[in-house]
């Protein structure tokens, strides 16, 4: 019986072979991408799941802050008897120079962490101890690949390197390359490296500073609720004389990649929930899309279908075996579609990668659950797109089929009518997203953020120009193209060093900058009251620092310029001036406090004003300056301008691939509702005919044929707007600054739809019109 | 074999009600050759598709096989006409998808036959209507005649009891109109009881007996002859 299901379905395919291909790579469109954003969502859900001891590992934060300071960790593993361990990371280090012999390698992700790493986290070591890796601290452990990059060796343990042009680090052991970590690691060395690099014997016990990711291991069954409260108490009584004490919470090492309340972390990848879950609500969509045209197209068709029913059931073929029937043909179908996906996936799947800066890699046979859940989520397809077709076509009513009286079926063309309404909803509202989304980013790229970034060349310093600086800017500045320069820690955007001042016995956060005297002109910065520091007072390299108008009211300073405070652990500070505020983060956040101080050693970053004149002349003549004073180095530029757009990547590329959804979507859409104005002027033949004897002109009956699409269209935008509207209204609530929703989106996104949509009919319609109405006649 | 009581069926639309049969009282007995004639619109197929189980009437009895089934569900109707009732259409109604063989073969599928039973079966069945050399092609690809003899195949494949012809030389020409007469003679002299609606008197009088049927009514009925075994009533 089924090989005879199977040959009805197979010929009814290749006889309707324009139904057939619409059917099938429709479907397979929607199969292949809902298959990819299924893979990006499980790539998004499996950070930090390879931890062995995943579920008792949290970490300490307070409040936005998931990084702390150095102190905390040590109170946490020594007083409470719920912790079985504790390990402290500081991810700030990018890119740090590493030089083996005379060869000089980029280090991507440096970190600092104590010895417990290994005991905590399971990142597996192949050579050397974990028990001892990271005792001395001068010794470093890298991971394979990096080892291999490095060393060209398997094993390099016992090698050593030299890292930050400082110190000379003894390889001690190899990891396994990390990947799906919140924690980005290409080299570990100790934490205890700090108390060198800062040159603070005391830097261990200190409290403010808040750099580091502090991970607690509890015990076996610990209660999470009660050790957090345990905490606070702790804190409370060892702070008892300070008016304000953090509040602590411990967060599921699990949860750490999904978190947006914790702001304030450094070297840690963050994933986005809210685009997890509108990515699954798309690729559903888009499967439904599919779905529909299968139903429409099948429904549509099933006048031509009735006669078998008919004649099925006239001899003794049961409903339900045509059901049977049916739901076989449409899974068969899906099956091909199936075959179709994987080839379209293999297609994108680079693209798609790229979009979504993932590595996600498809290997059906090596991935036994991705094979199984294909196979069993199209015979699933199969099943629910099929199964409205075959009880609305297995209902006809044998007497009248076969007496050639087919029931019209309005219930069916309502139901048609409805689901066409329902896919051009949904491309209305991803096009109206796109529209949303690339307005957004040109507002945030263009936007005035209170300082000059047209035509600054920026680079990181190594330590050789940083001896060297004044030399190398007065050489700099001898070339006419050079218009000034200046040194500072950062540029804005890119602002991540944050301190903590403890005023009126509260520990308050800002962020800190550390320039020269020359940075605020650079970048055009104003000042509203005091002055900036100054060359000419060697006072002002030490405790003087200019604030910004939110710090200022953020610390409750009253008219704080020319005073002296005392901070703690500071001591005495001067204010010497107040900037009014710019935006030195992206436009995703407010303006927070920020304080810029003068600390020489600190300034690893020059920012160049040059002339557009001669520019490509000017660059040429700064690489030579560059390799001048320091050979051994490359000379890496950027403009500031490409920088600051560079902070909103991701939101390009979401809106790329927002793009790509909304295309294929009404693509899909598209080919349903080319199919249904195939059958649906099929319908029209006569009706068409009788109109032209009759004296109707070509371009009524357009009109006539268009009127009903159009409306469906219009019933559409009426259900997208709201939609569209309440959804760009939420994901514009993650932007500090942001756009207004205004109308004209929404009607450039209704005139998208409907141009596509009579674009799509069209052709279908004229054809119609323009036949002979005694051809269209003959049919009675 | 069969015999109704006072049947009806009445179509209703949204507003108008339409008595298609009214009173209708007609016995067939075994072995029987029957010819139901009228005017276009008087009730034939109507009465022809109650008779047939594909459809139930609207009041009235319905007795088949010693069955009372005017209230039966489409699945004991199915149940019934599957191994009992075989039908040959005025246009033949044969899959457009299938091959003649596999249409043939289509009723001993749903009566649940297996493979072998089947091949030889439709085999003999097209020798016997002459039509085995053609058996791999489709419908489309054969003459009116050929596809009427391969829906007579079809509707003779499950040994029914009852064959239910409507108009079956509607489509022919004359030639091969008589041919298909010819068939249903023969499978009516081996025992299978016949009901044949038609327009075309010279085909009525193939038949034992000619019902007249006129606006849902009998009006008259026609004894040619005597079928062999079965006493006249």
């Amino acid at each position: 019986m089924l090989a005879n299901y199977i040959k009805t379905a197979l010929r009814n395919i290749l006889r309707n072979k324009g139904f057939s291909f619409i059917n099938i790579f429709g479907l397979a469109i929607g199969v292949a991408l809902f298959t990819l954003i299924m893979l990006f969502v499980q790539h998004e859900y499996s950070y930090d799941q390879f931890h062995d001891k995943k579920d008792r590992i949290y970490r300490l934060e307070s409040g936005e802050w998931g990084m702390l300071g150095p102190a905390y960790g040590t109170d946490i593993r020594l007083n409470f008897p719920e912790v079985e361990n504790v390990v402290r990371i500081d991810a700030r280090f990018h890119n740090p120079v590493v030089k083996i012999d005379d060869n000089r390698f980029h280090l991507d992700h440096l970190i600092l962490a104590d010895p417990s790493l290994f005991d905590v986290f399971t990142y597996p070591l192949i050579h050397g101890d974990p028990e001892t890796a990271l005792n001395d601290p001068f010794s470093i452990v890298l991971t394979e690949s990096t080892a291999k990059r490095f060393f060209d060796t398997a094993n390099p343990v016992g090698k050593t390197l030299h890292l930050f042009n400082q110190w000379d680090m003894t390889v001690t052991a190899i990891m396994k390359d990390v990947a799906h970590s919140h924690l980005r690691i290409d080299a570990v060395v100790p934490f205890e490296l700090l108390i060198r690099m800062t040159g603070n014997p005391d830097f261990m016990e200190s409290r403010g500073n808040w750099n580091f990711q502090t991970f607690v291991l509890t015990q076996p069954g610990a209660d999470i609720v009660a050790l957090e409260s345990k905490i606070n108490k702790f804190y409370k009584e060892s702070f008892a004389s300070f008016n304000q004490v953090p509040e602590f919470h411990l967060r599921p090492l699990t949860g750490i990649y999904f978190a947006d309340d914790a702001v304030y972390t450094s070297g840690s990848l963050r994933g986005n929930k809210n685009l997890v879950h509108l990515f699954i609500a798309i690729a559903v969509f888009i499967l439904i899309i599919a779905g529909i045209n299968f139903i429409n197209l099948t429904t549509a068709k099933g006048t031509v279908r009735a006669k078998e029913i008919g004649i099925r059931k006239t001899i003794g073929g049961h409903r339900r075996q045509l059901i049977t029937q049916f739901l076989s043909e449409s899974v068969l179908i899906s099956f091909f579609a199936l075959i179709v996906a994987i080839a379209i996936i293999e297609l994108i799947l680079p693209r798609f990668n790229y979009l979504l800066a993932t590595n996600i890699d498809v290997n059906y046979f090596q991935d036994p659950v991705l094979l199984l859940g294909l196979l069993t989520g199209i015979f699933l397809v199969g099943i629910l797109a099929g199964l409205y077709p075959a009880f609305y076509l297995t209902s006809y009513d044998p007497a009248s089929v076969i007496k050639g009286e087919v029931t019209k079926g309005k219930n069916a063309a309502r139901l048609r009518k409805a689901l066409i309404v329902f896919q051009f909803s949904i491309s209305i509202i991803l096009i109206a997203g796109t529209i949303v989304i690339y307005t957004q980013l040109e507002y945030m790229k263009t936007m005035d953020m209170g300082f000059n970034r047209e035509r600054i060349v920026h680079m990181r310093l190594n330590s050789d120009i940083q001896r060297q600086w004044d030399a190398f800017e007065q050489e700099l500045l001898s070339h006419p193209g050079v218009l000034d320069a200046s040194r500072g820690n950062a540029i804005p955007g890119y602002l991540g060093w944050q301190e903590s001042w403890m005023i009126d016995e509260e520990l308050k956060q800002f962020t800190f900058l550390p320039v020269d005297p020359d940075y605020m002109e650079i970048l055009g910065l104003e000042l509203i009251q005091g002055r900036n520091f100054s060359w000419d007072r060697e006072s002002d390299r030490q405790d003087t620092y200019i604030l910004n108008e939110t710090a200022v009211s953020y610390f409750g300073f009253d008219d704080p310029v020319g005073r002296e405070l005392y901070i703690e652990p500071y001591g005495t500070i001067r204010i010497i001036g107040i900037m009014r505020d710019f935006h030195f983060q992206s436009l995703h956040s407010p303006i927070g406090p920020l304080v810029l101080t003068w600390r020489e050693n600190t300034l690893s970053r020059a920012l160049i004003h040059v002339s557009d004149r001669d520019l490509g002349e000017t660059l040429v003549f700064m690489h030579d300056t560059w390799n001048r004073f320091s050979p051994e180095y490359p000379f890496e530029y950027h403009f500031l301008d490409a920088s600051i757009e560079r902070l909103y990547q991701s939101e390009e590329r979401f809106g790329n691939l927002f793009l790509s959804f909304a295309v294929l979507a009404l693509f899909i859409a598209c080919l349903g509702l080319f199919g249904l104005a195939s059958y649906m002027t099929q319908q029209k033949t006569k009706e068409i005919g009788v109109r032209k004897v009759l004296g109707s002109s070509v371009s009524q009956i357009v009109l006539l044929l268009t009127k009903e699409f159009t409306r469906w269209v219009i019933i559409a935008n009426i259900i997208a707007w709201p939609v569209a509207y309440f959804g760009m209204s939420r994901w514009l609530e993650s932007f500090a600054y942001r756009i207004d929703l205004q109308l004209w989106v929404f009607v450039t996104s209704a005139v998208i739809a409907f141009i596509i949509a009579v674009l799509t009919v069209g052709y279908q319609t004229v054809k119609a019109a323009l036949a002979n109405p005694v051809e269209s006649l003959r049919y009675e | 074999m069969l015999r109704t009581i006072n049947l009806k069926k009445l179509y209703t639309t949204e507003e108008v009600e339409t008595t298609a049969l009214n009173n209708v009282n007609l016995e067939v007995h075994e072995g029987e050759f029957v010819a139901i004639m009228g005017p276009s619109g008087c009730g034939k197929s109507t009465l022809l598709n109650i008779l047939g189980l594909l459809d139930n009437p609207s009041g009235g009895e319905y007795h088949f096989l010693n069955h009372e089934v005017s209230k039966h569900t489409e699945r004991q109707r199915a149940n019934l006409r599957k191994s009992n009732i075989g039908f040959v259409f005025q246009s033949f109604n044969l899959i457009d998808e299938l091959t003649v063989f596999e249409n043939v073969e289509l009723p001993l599928l749903y009566l649940g036959y297996s493979g072998s039973d089947r091949k030889q079966r439709v085999e003999e069945v097209l020798e016997q209507m002459e039509i085995a050399h053609r058996r791999n092609h489709f419908p489309q690809q054969l003459s009116g005649g050929q596809q009427q003899r391969v829906a007579v195949a079809r509707a003779i494949i499950a040994k029914p009891k009852l064959i239910l012809a409507d108009e079956p030389t509607g489509n022919l020409d004359s030639a091969h109109g008589d041919e298909v007469m010819k068939m249903l003679t023969e499978l009516n002299e081996d025992g299978t009881t016949i009901i044949m609606v038609t327009h075309a008197q010279m085909y009525a009088e193939y038949a034992h007996r000619i019902v007249y049927l006129f606006d849902g009514h009998i009006v008259s009925e026609n004894i040619l002859k005597t079928a062999a075994g079965v006493a006249a009533s």
